[in-house]
């Protein structure tokens, strides 16, 4: 019946829009996910994982949001076509980043009495990625969410307290902030 | 309610050209002239008037600059323009669901 295809294709309409409000979000999808991914990672000693286990949860929940971003990419993202040349440029420069990161954290992590640093070292590389999409899209957010979580990489670890602290410090505020951003974007698009 | 329905129809959407090019804008995000013409095969002045219907009801904004040296104009569908369109298309469907209850068209 021509009326029920007519209604079919008005929601087939509406759940496309759906998609489009998401991706209209500006990655809040991945905000919410690496918000999480950070908010469990740093708050790993408060929730009594022995020490040794802390590394190997780590990876796993890295890899949790690599497969996390994969799929949201797939799921809301896939339609888009090829990737504009600044986000190309944007996401290749994440292995600079990146590579520094691990670099750095391996340098720091043989030196015992700086060996804390190493955690701090990777939220230092990603607020400085962040900072550079935010100077390249000129996305207030991205800028902001960059030096928001450049500064608590560089300050938490001078805070004379315990490693423990420093890391719930980090997950709150460094995780929690990407969090926030994440649900604030996708509540925005999700009322417009 | 049908009729009412009808004429809560958003007119500045409803026309056949801006309604495919509100479609493209939320779909894909932004849009390039030269994308919407080769698309939507109007010519520049009337894919520039419905452009321009749609701007100065607050449904898009249009963005200019250069790209590669030339100049480029950019559609992006505003807030308002993407609830103008949700509203749109809720109202389509309550209007196909009253055809299909066979609503007489001075009823609710």
């Amino acid at each position: 019946m021509e009326i029920d295809q007519a209604l079919q294709d008005v929601q087939l309409i509406k759940d496309m829009l759906r998609l489009a409000r998401v991706r209209a979000s500006g990655g809040a999808p991945f905000f919410v996910l690496w918000g999480a991914v950070w908010f469990v990672g740093y708050l790993l000693p408060w929730l009594g994982v022995p020490g040794a286990w802390i590394g190997p949860m780590w990876l796993a929940l890295d890899l949790v949001g690599a497969l996390g971003s994969i799929l949201i990419s797939l799921r809301f993202y896939r339609h888009r076509g090829p990737l504009p040349h600044l986000a190309r440029q944007w996401y290749w420069s994440a292995l600079i980043f990146f590579g520094f990161a691990v670099g750095a954290a391996s340098l720091f992590g043989t030196t015992s009495s700086h060996a804390a640093w190493a955690l701090f070292i990777w939220p230092l590389a990603i607020g400085a990625w962040y900072m550079l999409g935010g100077i390249l899209f000129e996305s207030r957010l991205f800028l902001l969410l960059g030096i928001w979580i450049g500064v608590l990489s560089v300050a938490i670890p001078l805070l004379p307290m315990v490693l423990a602290v420093q890391q719930a410090l980090m997950g709150v505020f460094g995780g929690g902030a990407l969090l926030a951003s994440g649900l604030s974007l996708l509540h925005v698009a999700g009322h417009e | 309610m049908s009729d009412d329905l009808f004429h809560s129809l958003d007119d500045t959407i409803h026309a056949k050209a801006r309604l495919a090019i509100m479609s493209i804008l939320l779909l894909d995000g932004a849009a390039t002239f030269g994308r919407l013409k080769e698309v939507l095969q109007l010519t520049d002045g009337n894919l520039g008037a419905h452009v321009r219907a749609l701007e100065e009801a607050g449904y898009i904004e249009v963005k200019k600059d250069f790209w590669e040296r030339r100049p480029r104009t950019t559609c992006l569908v505003t807030s308002a323009g993407r609830q103008a369109f949700g509203r749109y298309m809720e109202t389509l469907q309550r209007l196909f669901e009253a055809t299909r209850r066979g609503d007489p068209p001075d009823q609710a």
